[in-house]
């Protein structure tokens, strides 16, 4: 049992507003955590200050033992819940270009990966419909030998079919030696791939636990828990 | 690579400007220049302004490296969380902006040239014909006075790298402690105009008290009667410069690893 | 969580559909199960729940890992007719409970059972 992911006391200020309010994390190797919360609560700039877009207020991370920085970058991947890739891109040139940037970044898997998805080498990505992108950026996010995947909002604005799909690619691309954490608001879809739940609202931790734990213990689902939870808020 | 559709779609732009107007030139020389069509002068004035300026403009443009866009765009999001060093990231963009601006200043120059072999011979006495005066050209500038022409090139290489960097600096700034893009730029800006100022005159007095300086002078006559003046360059100012930027580089370098933000 | 059952962990539920294959043949002693990541897959859950699923099984002596080979089922001729008793005492067990709280007494039980068995007219 190695801690891949492990935060204390995670602070993020924006101005005024307090994004984070000290979050305290950790994440075991082989573990898939479900990061739930309503917009704004927090989620986001957890990931980005762990992918290092963001800069954190106060409070330490390590990735593998090792503090925030260069080294980080190389073992963590991270699939923002916009688009990254340049409009004049195919997929093709994306692969290359993860390929350059990435030493982990495998070539083949991704090309696999990529018919896998039905996309072709070819389309570029001004030509790609949203549900498209996300199947490109998360091939190219899974083609790498990551210790931590990071992935914000997966599963949004794509249909049911692509959703098992992206679903089946992050069991298929599961490690014993990676940690996936899944930030998202279509819980019902995931629920039953989380090994850890976090439940965050207005930048803090209300629940934390084991997921089927928490499912025995509560009598419902992680679905219904979340409703249950944030309803009153 | 989209940057390269671009730079290729001017170059075919002045290419097609600058042939419309030899063809103009040729006939007025031809002819006799004083009595050229107005609008074809006017078409000769716009194809040799556009193809001079577009250079001075694509310096400025090109020696970030385009980093503003990298900063401020969505595509962003990537370059941060690719595990490079700060200085790999600007180095290496500083030498796309650089490949991009020679890719446009060559071929400008080029046509440029093409001009002034039409052109020139009319201003002297001799009547050269244009593919002489065009030999005559290259011949001055790469040949007989290739050590000046180098050393005035490696001048204007360390200006396109000290201006890049100034503005990749307030660029970099911008987007990890100013954060808003417009009080950022007014801020650098200021501090641009006040860095060159006090370079220039510290520089200059050095060099003056150490009689520092690079003389290009071994111009040799250009069109018969032409002679070109000594430059002589402060080196005290060149190199204060060069240290200003590179203690910029290293700034904006430490500060896109350790400070920006998106 | 569409199909499953959020009030009875997922490795059990995976365990007993499992068993309830052994039980109808589709699964026989001495077959090898799909392999972790694989059956992870097709049922959309977390590998590490299919994995506790196997090893419960193995605990159970229902199952045995062959090193390098997989998991297999293990042939033992009393398999089925133990797993067939065993599930079954669980679900007469539930009816019971179901039925006492209903406020039948064990005669009136087995009364039903019979009458149930009979043609299905219960009053």
């Amino acid at each position: 049992m190695s801690v891949i992911l492990e935060t204390s006391k995670l602070k993020k200020n924006f101005y005024a507003k307090h994004a984070l309010r000290g979050i305290d994390l950790k994440l075991e190797n082989g573990r898939i955590l479900g990061l739930m919360g309503p917009n704004g609560s927090g989620k986001t700039t957890f990931l980005k200050i762990i992918a290092g877009l963001q800069k954190s207020s106060g409070g330490t991370f390590t990735v593998n033992g090792k503090p925030a920085g260069y080294e980080t970058k190389k073992t963590v991947s991270f699939l923002p819940d916009k688009n990254t890739l340049y409009p004049w891109m195919s997929s093709m040139d994306a692969i290359d270009f993860y390929a350059d940037f990435f030493e982990d970044f495998d070539r083949n898997k991704a090309i696999d990966m990529l018919s896998f998805m039905k996309l072709e080498k070819t389309d570029k990505v001004k030509a790609m419909s949203k549900g498209m992108i996300e199947k490109l950026n998360l091939t190219l996010a899974f083609s790498r030998r990551a210790s931590l995947f990071l992935l914000d909002e997966p599963l949004g604005g794509v249909d049911p079919v692509s959703r098992e799909r992206i679903v089946s690619t992050i069991i298929k691309t599961w490690t014993e030696d990676s940690a996936i954490i899944i930030s998202t608001h279509l819980v019902n879809d995931v629920e039953q791939i989380f090994n850890d739940v976090a439940f965050i609202d207005d930048g803090e931790l209300i629940l934390t636990g084991d997921a089927e734990a928490l499912r025995i213990e509560r009598g419902k689902s992680i679905d219904q828990l979340y409703l249950e939870i944030f309803a009153n808020r | 690579m989209g940057r390269k559709k671009n730079v290729l779609l001017l170059l075919a732009i002045f290419g097609i400007l600058n042939v419309i107007a030899y063809a103009a030139e040729i006939g007025g020389t031809i002819t006799d220049i004083n009595h050229m069509n107005s609008m074809l002068g006017f078409w000769v004035v716009n194809a040799i302004g556009a193809t001079s300026i577009a250079p001075i403009v694509m310096f400025f443009l090109c020696s970030t490296g385009h980093v503003s866009e990298l900063l401020y765009k969505d595509s962003s999001y990537l370059m941060l969380t690719v595990p490079r060093h700060g200085w790999e990231i600007l180095g290496g963009r500083f030498i796309a902006g650089l490949v991009e601006f020679l890719a446009c200043a060559i071929p400008a120059g080029f046509l440029l040239s093409i001009h002034a072999a039409i052109l020139l011979p009319t201003l002297s006495s001799d009547r050269v014909n244009p593919l002489m005066a065009f030999a005559r050209i290259y011949q001055q500038v790469f040949i007989v006075n290739f050590v000046p022409v180098a050393q005035i090139l490696l001048l204007g290489l360390c200006a396109f790298a000290i201006v890049g960097t100034f503005l990749n600096f307030a660029v970099v700034a911008s987007r990890s402690f100013v954060k808003n893009k417009g009080i950022a730029t007014a801020v650098s800006i200021a501090v641009f105009i006040t860095v060159i100022n006090l370079a220039t005159q510290w520089g200059g007095k050095f060099s003056n008290n150490f009689n520092w300086y690079w003389n290009i002078d071994s111009f040799s006559g250009l069109m018969n009667n032409g002679h070109m003046p000594t430059m002589a360059i402060p080196i005290a100012s060149v190199l204060f410069f060069l240290a200003i930027a590179a203690a910029l580089f290293a700034a904006a370098s430490w500060l896109m690893e350790k400070k920006v933000e998106l | 969580m569409s199909e499953f059952n959020p009030n009875i962990p997922i490795y059990i539920q995976i365990m007993n559909s499992i068993k309830q294959e052994i039980v109808s043949g589709s699964l026989k002693p001495g077959d090898k199960l799909s392999s972790v990541r694989e059956r992870a897959e097709t049922l959309s859950v977390n590998p590490n729940t299919v994995q506790r699923a196997y090893q419960e099984l193995e605990r159970e002596s229902v199952s045995e890992t062959r090193r390098g080979m997989g998991t297999f089922i293990v042939e033992k001729e009393t398999l089925i007719s133990d797993l067939k008793s065993e599930m079954a005492q669980a679900v007469m067990k539930t009816f019971i409970e179901g039925m006492r709280g209903l406020g039948f007494r064990d005669d009136a039980i087995k009364q039903a059972i019979d009458r149930e068995l009979d043609g299905g007219q219960t009053t």
